[in-house]
């Protein structure tokens, strides 16, 4: 055995005699041994092994750390497991039930509110923290819950789409709006400048006018 | 065809020496009986991604130079096989529309294998905008040749020819007798492998059905609902946690170190290596206890710092400049002489940080002498040469596994924190986690490059280019042409040294050049009195530029009223890795205070045919957001060989509040090949927003960022 192993197995048994306590996390509770101060985040992740809450600056800044404690959301990075005892914990797995998306996870699949995804899980937790407060936020309301999560991928108008379509269950409306202009023409190359500036200019006013 | 895209010199690295090694016997091992193609770059396909073609050996079993592959399996399903990585981008998505387009079968049924070094095929890397170009139309040629084999079967089968056959909807169907036979049919019980022939034509994209279509990203429930798993969600049994001690500043020696007091606790182990220190711990919390438990002595040297940044650039020109990018056509000075309006400045950009939301992370397991790491990576192949080079280990040795990853914008080509784990695994005897700080991300990883950019320019009364002068010192060649007529040229890249370690980000130089020229461009017009959309009309020669810029005037309302006091409107776009872009801009500027507001975007694109609109949207509408924060406020502080902000609290991007309203104009031109879409969108936001600025307050702005602490005006000064 080595030097690792027999600290590994001390370790092990001391936490085991610390034990005593528990945190309650969508809805099960689960024993846990780490230190009192130590993020809830790792206890989540690396303890309980829910690790669907992310880690992006262990500075309160980015709120991919987002939980809802006692339903105010919180940055775990920034909770120690002592302020966790006593609570109800819901993370982004305990959202689903019986197999059905929350609400809000559907309309961030609905409103396509991501792309590289690591933010999703605190915005999805921010998202539905402002929605039990304020089940009918205006734009500004939605922008400010949001304020302290950051994407950097640049979703942020699908990720406003997707929780007025979770407020609402309205249909998706798009303050990021795109149009598709076919362009099928392939003389361009021989065709004058002059008549090619004011063919596109009245093909695409005609096919903004139309999109519109 | 395509014109061939510059490499940027950041993203050129050693020659890549590996080739697939599983041999071909082994593949129906992995994946059971069916059907299988694979893609073979000889010299005259010019197919493989890293474009060396030529080495093929002689030995059929295992051929060197797959660049993808594909299986269609006992049950249906297609499992197309790729170096490429997700990121992000969503190629998982786009790549599998053009396989199911390409081999008739549904969406559904298509999963990629991706970025997994023992799995798929050999690939450079994930950059450049080269998967769309490049990668997708591989994958077609494989599909194609894959139903084209499908339909031999079946005609074997009936004993029939194959001309008459069809092959739809994942069955062949015979017309004339009504037969049909699904290709999981067709694969049973065989272990049929195909090369793929040199030319095999792929569908052209009017008649794509499945490619073409918006397809919601793939897998999208496992990421609202927790349960996709990142690098830094792996957690394989045994798993202990790595920390690594930084020196005090950049390039510091380690003099003395004392581990006492760290090899003390419970569970923990010091690795030294050289200037490398690293612990492993039961946790990430008493892996940090234990870095901080350790005594070190640096020494340092001395280092430029942020506020001489532009001079020590203009100053450190290293000897024999980069000719790529440098073009001189007729005489600048002429050209000078015959304008009725000059123009010459300096335009700068400061280093910027990627800041991906996933940090670099890697999980690294050793067994039996090799090593397996996962790691999010742009360079699963790099970084496994990296490896072999750091533990001295044949490269059959050592697998690097990318899972979808939390983005990277450039940033994660190398694999420092794969190393990194590894060295402390292997120490460990036990698999490692080690997750990059925000602070180790802000500070270890690399930027964007810092640049100066002289430029001079001339224009005749009616607003014709003269002359023009474009000197880029370090940021880069990319995007540094100039798409507008004109017939006196001087155009170059300066190698700098660089203060600060730098490489790949989205869209590269391509940012700063831009805004350069397009700025210019823009004070050019005015000196001239000319609106700058008619000036671009009139002096852009490709009509695929122009068209961007009439789409997206159009769609803004161009030109528009001013309505309130501080309200600016601006344009700016360009060419880059084959895609064109424009963007306009609104801004409201409140003179007193200083703060500058991004009001309104419509930014125009056009990729040739697009793959997937939803996906391209994003890229298009995530570029501009993204580029709003290099444009605005973004920038890297240091000081003698430290970073001064390395915190989000301090290193502000672009949150809610900074987005504006967005619109993106997507040009489908279906009879020209897709390029790729993931950076040239960035490049037209900084511009389009100077000008704007200037045409809000006669105020021009020539740093990036613009205005990092507001703007200063008389009133706010």
């Amino acid at each position: 055995m080595t030097m690792f192993d027999a600290n590994y197995a001390g370790e092990s048994e001391a936490n085991q005699k610390a034990s005593a306590k528990t945190i309650l996390v969508n809805g099960k509770r689960y024993p846990v041994t780490s230190e009192p101060d130590t993020p809830l985040l790792f206890v989540l992740r690396d303890e309980i092994g829910l690790t669907g809450t992310k880690y992006g600056c262990g500075e309160g800044q980015c709120g991919a750390c987002t939980v809802v404690v006692n339903g105010v959301a919180r940055r775990s990075c920034l909770t120690p497991l002592a302020d966790a005892f006593g609570k109800s914990i819901t993370t982004i797995e305990g959202l689903e039930r019986d197999g059905n998306l929350h609400p809000v996870q559907a309309a961030f699949i609905q409103a396509d509110a991501f792309q590289c995804a690591y933010c999703t899980s605190g915005m999805i937790m921010s998202s539905v923290a402002l929605l039990e407060k304020n089940p009918n936020p205006s734009d500004g309301e939605i922008v400010a819950g949001l304020q302290g999560n950051i994407c950097r991928c640049g979703a942020h108008p699908r990720i406003v789409d997707a929780v007025r379509i979770a407020a609402k269950g309205a249909k998706k409306q798009s303050a990021a709006s795109a149009t598709v202009v076919p362009v099928l023409r392939t003389s361009a190359r021989t065709t004058e400048v002059a008549t090619l500036y004011s063919a596109n200019a009245a093909q695409a006013r005609g096919t903004s006018e139309g999109a519109l | 065809m395509q014109p061939a895209i510059e490499a940027e010199r950041y993203e050129l690295r050693a020659a890549p020496v590996h080739r697939f090694d599983l041999a071909r016997r082994d593949f129906f091992k992995l994946l059971g009986a069916g059907v299988a193609v694979f893609c073979v770059a000889t010299r005259t396909t010019n197919a493989q991604e890293s474009g060396r073609g030529g080495h093929r050996r002689d030995d059929e079993d295992e051929p060197k130079d797959i660049t993808s592959w594909l299986h269609i399996g006992e049950d249906g399903v297609v499992t197309a096989f790729t170096g490429k990585v997700e990121i992000g981008q969503n190629i998982r998505t786009s790549l599998a529309q053009s396989v199911a387009d390409e081999l008739h079968v549904p969406f559904e049924s298509v999963r990629m294998v991706m970025g997994d070094t023992a799995l798929t095929p050999f690939d450079m890397g994930t950059f450049g905008s080269r998967t769309t170009p490049t990668m997708a139309p591989q994958l077609r040629r494989v599909a194609n040749a894959a139903r084209d084999l499908l339909i031999q079967e079946a005609a074997k089968e009936w004993g029939v020819a194959t001309a008459n056959l069809v092959a739809r909807d994942a069955k062949v169907t015979d017309p004339g007798s009504g037969r049909t036979i699904t290709y999981a049919k067709l694969a049973t019980g065989k272990l049929l492998a195909k090369d793929l022939p040199d030319a095999d034509p792929i569908t052209p994209a009017p008649d794509w059905t499945v490619a073409g279509k918006a397809i919601s990203k793939v897998d999208a429930r496992d990421f609202v609902t927790g349960r996709h798993q990142y690098t830094t969600d792996l957690r394989p049994t045994g798993l202990i946690y790595g920390k690594v001690l930084r020196p005090t500043s950049f390039g510091a020696k380690l003099i003395s170190l004392d581990t006492t007091a760290a090899q003390a606790m419970p569970g923990v182990k010091v690795v030294r290596d050289g200037d490398f220190v690293g612990v492993t711990a039961l946790s990430e919390g008493a892996a940090a206890r234990a870095i901080a438990a350790l005594k070190a002595n640096w020494s340092e040297t001395k280092q430029p710092s942020s506020r001489e940044l532009f001079s020590y650039l203009k100053n450190n020109v290293e000897e024999g400049e980069d000719a790529r990018g440098g073009k001189v056509t007729g005489s600048v000075d002429d050209g000078l002489s015959q304008a009725a309006h000059k123009l010459s400045q300096t335009y700068t950009v400061e280093y910027i940080a990627h800041t991906p939301l996933e940090p670099r992370a890697a999980v690294a397991e050793w067994k039996d002498g090799g090593v397996t790491v996962w790691t999010g990576t742009q360079r699963p192949f790099g970084v496994r040469e990296e490896l072999s080079d750091a533990f001295h280990l044949p490269k059959e040795k050592i697998r690097v596994i990318v899972p979808d990853t939390g983005s990277a914008y450039g940033g994660k080509h190398t694999g420092d924190a794969a190393v990194e784990a590894a060295r402390l695994a292997r120490n460990a005897g036990h698999p490692v986690k080690l997750v990059w700080t925000r602070e180790e991300e802000f500070t270890w990883a690399y930027f964007r490059p810092a640049g100066v950019i002289d430029v001079r320019g001339g224009i005749t009364a009616d607003g014709t280019l003269t002359a023009w002068e474009f000197h880029n010192y370090n940021s880069g060649g990319s995007g540094i042409g100039i798409p507008y007529v004109v017939p006196n040229q001087r155009v170059q890249f300066h190698e700098t040294k660089s203060p600060l370690r730098q490489g790949s980000y989205r869209g590269l130089a391509a940012t700063a050049n831009h805004f350069a020229r397009e700025c210019a461009i823009d004070e050019l017009a005015h000196a001239a009195g000319i609106d700058p959309l008619e000036f671009r009309l009139k002096n852009i020669p490709d009509s695929r530029l122009r068209d961007v810029f009439v789409a997206a005037a159009t769609k803004f309302g161009w030109p528009a009223k001013k309505t309130a006091e501080g309200q600016g409107f601006g344009m700016g776009g360009g060419i880059e890795k084959a895609g064109y872009v424009a963007t306009c801009a609104e801004v409201a500027v409140d003179r007193a205070s200083g703060s500058v507001r991004i009001v309104r975007v419509v930014t125009a694109f056009e990729c040739g045919a697009i793959v997937n609109p939803d996906g391209l949207r994003h890229q298009v509408i995530g570029a501009n957001i993204m580029g709003l924060g290099g444009a605005l406020f973004e920038a890297i502080a240091f000081e003698n060989g430290r970073i001064t902000n390395p915190h989000f609290a301090k290193y502000r991007v672009p949150r809610f509040k900074d987005v504006p309203e967005i619109e993106a104009v997507l040009l489908d031109r279906k009879d020209i090949p897709s390029a790729g879409a993931g950076e040239t969108p960035i490049v037209g936001i900084a511009p389009a927003i100077g000008n704007a600025i200037f045409d809000a307050v006669g105020v021009r702005l020539r740093t990036l960022p613009m205005v990092p602490n507001g703007l200063k005006t008389e009133q706010n000064a």
